[in-house]
């Protein structure tokens, strides 16, 4: 059984509901979704707290959870990302310079490129990311891992947005078609 | 291939990758919880990116990490009464419902909806109406209210939800009660809704439509996305 399935299997039991199936997945999972939360939030409090609220989410919409449409661990990363975004949209409104220690001094494009080099060198998704335009790559990881927006991509990437917007997909395309 | 048209893989990808806000984030919302092959889609760019997510480094768990979240867990069957937490549930629709699309357009739309609804419902004509906007702010359906609680939906659009998926009809009377369904169907149409377990239909209740996994809901209170919803108001 995979890492995904065993993953899937603890949801449906929370949906039948065993809260010890989503204790064990808090136990497996929590500290790798503290960890994907602290990439787009930046501060331990509130990578906890997204980390925390997505169990109760997890706990509240078990019973939709439906493998045919995709894998447990898919499900949960998906659910952590959105609660994370959700936090950081509220928190930037209320104390966007709160705080400005954690904000490092490297540059986005080498941001881009330290993720990479965090990914398994035998991982298919790192070469294909490899073979990508470099603004391209640093779009699209820099959306999914840091949680920027086109706005921000765009800026950041010196693109127009509308420039921004096409190389994403395009770059999500080539991706797609290398990994196949 | 998905089947999808090109804008809705466009917005899959984007979807996936976190990058929809306003308008495009509800879209998806919705197409998420109506559209299997784009729920699918969406399921399948998240994984191919799966290994940027497993190159997180993780992080040690709080001493009390399990302890604050099983707190927080709501019972699996509900009780009757009212917790804390549904009426922190209760909080958030109506706290949503302000940033609904303004009242104007809503008020003007009853206006019209009200001498509609005349045409079609027994006398004497309805007493309250609902008018329920979906969260782009478009009138989904209407409730009309007669007589000793008759309550009928009539819906203003399409939905036709996959066949493992329906769509059920809530009201909220009091915070102490909680939502009651009141009808369930398998797309959008008229229908005579089920004012049995509920108290006469007064001004300010609440009327909403989610969608729930197949012969509706599994713990007898909203579980899937709010598709729609308004309040009654007395009609003119």
């Amino acid at each position: 059984m995979t890492e995904a399935d065993a993953i899937s299997l603890l949801i449906e039991a929370c949906a039948g509901g065993d809260d010890q199936a989503l204790a064990q997945l808090h136990q497996r999972e929590g500290g790798r979704m503290i960890g994907v939360a602290l990439r787009i939030l930046k501060r331990r409090t509130l990578a906890e707290e997204a980390m925390q609220d997505s169990f109760v989410l997890v706990w509240r919409h078990a019973s939709r959870f439906d493998r045919s449409l995709g894998n447990g661990r898919t499900w949960l990363y998906a659910i952590l990302r959105h609660r994370s975004l959700e936090i950081l949209r509220k928190e930037s409104r209320f104390d966007l310079t709160d705080d400005m220690a954690v904000f490092e001094g490297a540059s986005d494009a080498d941001d881009a490129e330290t993720l990479m080099e965090k990914l398994d060198g035998a991982s298919r998704l790192r070469s294909c990311l490899a073979r990508l335009e470099p603004k391209r790559r640093a779009a699209i990881l820099l959306s999914f891992a840091h949680g920027l927006s086109h706005g921000e991509l765009a800026e950041r990437l010196r693109l127009p947005l509308g420039t921004l917007k096409s190389w994403i997909r395009r770059g999500m395309q080539n991706l797609k078609e290398c990994l196949q | 291939m998905t089947g999808l048209s090109a804008d809705d893989e466009d917005l899959a990808i984007d979807y996936a990758l976190g990058l929809c806000d306003g308008g495009d984030e509800t879209s998806a919302n919705t197409l998420m919880a109506l559209n299997r092959a784009f729920a699918l889609s969406v399921n399948d760019w998240r994984e191919k990116l799966t290994d940027i997510d497993l190159s997180a480094a993780p992080q040690p768990l709080p001493a009390d990490s399990w302890a604050m979240i099983a707190r927080r867990l709501e019972p699996r069957t509900l009780p009757r009464q009212a917790t804390g937490r549904t009426t922190q549930r209760l909080r958030t629709l109506w706290g949503e419902l302000a940033f609904w699309r303004p009242a104007a357009l809503a008020l003007s739309f009853i206006v019209m909806v009200a001498t509609l609804a005349l045409l079609f419902v027994a006398k004497p004509g309805p007493s309250l109406i609902a008018v329920l906007e979906t969260p782009e702010g478009r009138p989904g359906a209407i409730v009309t209210i007669s007589g000793k609680n008759n309550l009928v939906l009539v819906p203003l659009q399409t939905i036709t939800p996959d066949e493992n998926r329906t769509l059920e009809v809530w009201t909220l009377q009091s915070r102490d009660r909680g939502p009651v369904s009141i009808g369930r169907m398998a797309s959008a149409q008229r229908l005579m809704l089920d004012p049995s377990r509920i108290g006469p239909a007064a001004e300010g209740h609440l009327f909403e439509i989610t969608l729930e996994p197949a012969g509706g809901s599994p713990t007898g209170r909203p579980t899937g996305p709010v598709l729609m919803k308004g309040l009654a108001r007395m009609a003119l």
